[in-house]
């Protein structure tokens, strides 16, 4: 058996013997100790990938090598028992279904003593007595199966690994390259960004997290505990800040009679060379010169970058829409995204000159440049410390910066985007805030799946109560039976399903702007969240109340799980602030050219809809 | 003296890294060569040289993904070690009981008696009880032959690729891939009907595979834990369908026109 790691260059610091540990990680160590146990001769070695093959004591790194797999593969090790014991008890649950333990038995016994055990009913009897009791037998040892295999499995592996016979060092070019960037990179986190965007083309894909996660550990200053929140005064009273302005004048648009309003053509070579903040700003600001936008600068972060605004079209005009995107670094669809929208405004298609005359366009690309190039995620304590990767995110003290909107809102850019919004947009009438759910644990779940819309509009009080009871975990065995039961039953029942929160929504006039944008995504040829990601959705979950509440293919209203948290994401402030149309969207594990695309789409739709554009004119 | 048994990789263009394909099933090889004890020697096909790293990725790669596989079929199937003893039992029930209503009851009554035995009782067990376990039976062929190959396999080395036309063809793709620019889809449909063109099989299977992941809406959850009932009763029925899996490691890109590198990841202040 040979098993496969990484000496990882770091910046003055010595390597790091590294195990990139993803979702599988398990199943395929389950599979190799297999090997290791039915090949009496096997000897285990460890090929350890350098960036130059070193000279050091065979048996001390033998047993630094053993004890490092070890800890990574247990290092997650619940989150891995649980998954496996889902996967190979998933059958046993069919088994017990409570119609084929309960109902199905109590029927025919209670038939058979009605008839007196005559003739047939006699066998209705055995069936109903053996469903009832003598498949428990079977169900019982099938489980005592399972758990003697998981048993072998996690035994095996770690046998297995113990017998590590020899670590053989092989040298790796691009761990070599690696290690030159970071060596003439005098920055510890320039020299971390660097590498972490050269791992692909390097043919290292998976050191890619390592070097994201390292990047920002420089500017992680806090060292106290932090168990609670610290306690703040009243927010002071809404700042006196000024935005400053830049115009571009507007360059030529070429005419592109195939175009409505968005640009669909797209290079995905190109789309993934823009790997910085640097790359895309340079894009933005060549593609709003090109449009003639108007520049303003809302904040500027503690490494210099400017968070700006751009805005185009009519701004005396009713319709504000707002697009903004990057507040998680780690979703680079979302400002991508963006850029193809500005950049779609350099040509006139069929509705452009309606849409600037009749509307104000304001793009917001990034909310969080460094976390772009790092590919980082962003959060803040109540002080208003922003950091990276915070090593203390699972404590209360950390939120994520998207969390906290409003008069609640401590992260200072956040702060910044709301001041300008209230003072310069004064009311946005639609808005968007583009996101995406990707990362190898979220892919395990969600990959392929397209679009998801999350809507803020209004729903009467006594509506979305109704949508909450109905997604909630039923309590009792026959509450919980009676949920399962198949669609075309439960839809005559008034208080399950999405059904009941489709018609009872659809009401409003509201609903039909996101009914429209998802078939406008769905019409381009991309894909929206459906089928049994769908499914997954509407699934209540055990022990916890839902985060979102579907009521259609791919849209869902924020459940109650966000309000107990007190969690008030961009979309919620806007909509509650000034009653704007505001939809959160979310893509998944797709390529990037499609993720993008997908907002594109989504975003056209609601557009073309608002504005009673093209095919939505009447 | 261990046989060596030859088998090709390539090096095919995708976009960020290159990737390198080991044509190999399992199935088939372990259809073939399972019983034999032997060695595999992986000839490689690429546009420019393999380091020794990149050759020890390809071969952990073929070592991850079969042994993966194997599990993922035990997982498939083995617990129903149990459903072996009772799917003959609910069996014997279920024909007992139409027995019974033949031996006792006279016709017509006897037909109407029966047909209730087999639409209800037998739809009730057969569906949860008899089917699984015969798929136990069915689906352990396959694993069996798995793990005797996983035995008898002896290691891999590598050689470098000696068939010209092989050669061309590589180059040929990724002197076509440096021509194509549009959606990372397209691009890969561009190549595999290329790959057809020039008369490359591998090229075009791996590029097949690659669309029919990038496009197919289904995860890990939705294929093993469904949350539908629909498939769930079907996953249950007929088993999840463990494909043999491609053996895939990525390698250094080899993009003719890369472009300045240093330039494209600067990240000096705005």
């Amino acid at each position: 058996m040979r098993w496969l790691a990484y000496r990882v260059p770091r910046k003055n610091k010595p390597d790091l013997f590294y195990v990139p540990y993803e979702p599988f990680t398990f199943l395929e160590a389950a599979g190799r100790s297999y090997i290791h146990e039915a090949r009496k001769d096997d000897r285990f070695e460890v090929q350890l990938l350098a960036p130059k093959i070193e000279d050091v004591d065979t048996d001390f790194l033998k047993n630094q090598v053993k004890g490092g797999i070890l800890d990574t593969i247990y290092r997650d090790e619940k989150f891995v028992n649980d998954m496996l014991m889902r996967l190979i008890t998933r059958y046993i649950g069919m088994l017990e279904y409570f119609w084929v333990k309960y109902v199905i038995p109590a029927a025919s016994l209670t038939w058979g003593i009605y008839y007196g055990f005559t003739a047939g009913t006699s066998f209705d009897v055995l069936f109903g007595a053996y469903l009832f009791k003598g498949r428990e037998f079977f169900v019982n040892k099938i489980r005592k199966e399972v758990k003697e295999y998981h048993e072998r499995v996690k035994r095996g592996i770690e046998w297995s690994f113990k017998d590590l016979d020899d670590v053989k060092q092989v040298e790796h070019q691009g761990l070599k390259r690696l290690k030159e960037i970071i060596e003439n990179t005098e920055d510890k986190t320039e020299a971390y960004i660097k590498a972490m965007h050269a791992c692909e083309e390097l043919g290292l894909p998976e050191l890619r997290e390592f070097y994201a996660m390292s990047a920002p550990i420089q500017e992680q200053t806090i060292q106290e505990p932090h168990l609670g929140f610290a306690l703040q005064n009243k927010p002071k009273e809404s700042s006196k800040r000024e935005f400053t302005r830049k115009s571009y004048s507007k360059g030529d648009l070429t005419k592109d009679p195939g175009m409505d309003l968005f640009d669909y053509k797209m290079s995905a070579k190109c789309l993934n060379k823009i790997k910085t903040f640097h790359g895309l700003d340079v894009e933005v600001k060549r593609t709003a010169k090109g449009m003639g936008a108007e520049e303003i600068t809302l904040f500027t972060t503690p490494k210099g970058y400017d968070i700006n605004a751009y805005e185009i079209g009519n701004p005396r005009a009713y319709e504000k829409i707002l697009i903004k995107a990057g507040m998680h670094g780690r979703e680079p669809a979302g400002p991508l995204a963006v850029l193809q929208m500005m950049k779609s405004f350099e040509k006139e298609g069929r509705c452009t000159d309606e849409v600037l005359s009749n509307s104000q366009i304001i793009f917001m690309p990034c909310d969080d440049p460094e976390g772009f190039t790092m590919r980082a995620w962003m959060a803040v304590d109540m002080e208003g410390h922003e950091e990276h990767w915070p090593p203390q995110e699972r404590i209360v003290r950390y939120r994520d910066t998207n969390g906290v909107w409003g008069d609640g809102a401590r992260s200072p850019r956040i702060i910044a985007i709301q001041d300008y919004i209230r003072k310069e947009i004064e009311r946005p009438t639609l808005g968007y805030d583009l996101h995406e759910t990707v990362g190898k644990f979220a892919d395990l779940v969600y990959k392929g799946a397209g679009i998801l819309s999350i809507e803020d509009f209004h729903i009467p009080e006594e509506t979305r109560q109704r949508l909450e009871s109905m997604y909630r975990r039923p309590e009792g065995k026959i509450a919980r039976a009676l949920s399962k039961i198949p669609f075309a039953i439960r839809r005559h029942l008034p208080f399950i399903g999405k059904e009941y929160a489709y018609h009872t929504l659809k009401k409003i006039p509201a609903f039909e702007v996101g009914e429209v944008m998802m078939r406008h995504v769905r019409e381009r040829g991309l894909k929206t969240y459906r089928g049994e990601y769908q499914k997954l959705l509407e699934q209540p979950t055990p022990g916890l109340a839902p985060q979102l509440l579907t009521f259609d293919e791919g849209r869902a209203v924020d459940g109650p799980l966000l309000f107990d948290l007190e969690i008030r994401v961009c979309t919620a402030w806007l909509h509650d602030e000034f009653e704007t149309l505001a939809y959160t969207t979310e893509t998944f594990q797709n390529p990037l050219d499609e993720r993008v695309l997908e907002h594109v789409a989504f975003v056209e739709g609601g557009i073309e809809k608002k504005l009673r554009l093209g095919k939505y004119a009447t | 003296m261990v046989e060596v048994l030859e088998v090709n990789a390539y090096v095919l263009p995708t976009i960020g890294s290159y990737s390198a394909y080991v044509d190999v099933d399992i199935d088939k090889h372990s259809k073939r060569y399972g019983k034999k004890t032997h060695g595999l020697r992986i000839n490689v096909y690429s546009p420019e040289e393999l380091d020794e790293g990149e050759l020890a990725r390809i071969s952990n790669e073929l070592k991850k993904e079969w042994g993966r596989y194997i599990i993922e079929r035990e997982q498939a199937r083995t617990f129903y070690r149990w459903f072996k003893i009772l799917a003959p039992i609910e069996f014997l029930l279920l024909s007992g009981s139409i027995t019974m209503d033949f031996l006792t009851i006279t016709p017509p009554t006897s037909y109407l008696r029966a047909g209730w035995s087999i639409f209800f009782w037998g739809l009730i067990l057969g569906f949860t009880g008899i089917i699984p376990g015969i798929r136990s039976f069915r689906d352990k062929r396959r694993e069996d032959r798995a793990k005797q190959l996983l035995k008898n396999w002896k290691g891999t080395e590598f050689a470098k690729g000696a068939d010209e036309e092989e050669r061309k063809r590589v180059n040929e793709c990724r002197n076509y891939f440096s021509r194509l620019d549009g959606r990372k889809v397209d691009i890969y449909k561009r190549l595999k009907n290329y790959s057809l063109e020039i008369g490359f099989k591998p090229a075009r299977d791996f590029y097949e595979w690659k669309i029919k992941d990038l496009t197919e809406e289904e995860s890990f959850f939705t294929k093993y834990l469904p949350a539908s009932w629909r498939r769930k009763m079907k996953n249950f029925l007929f088993g999840v369908k463990v494909e043999s899996p491609k053996v895939v490691a990525p390698v250094r890109s080899m993009d003719i026109d890369k472009g300045d590198r240093d330039e494209m990841v600067s990240v000096s202040s705005s």
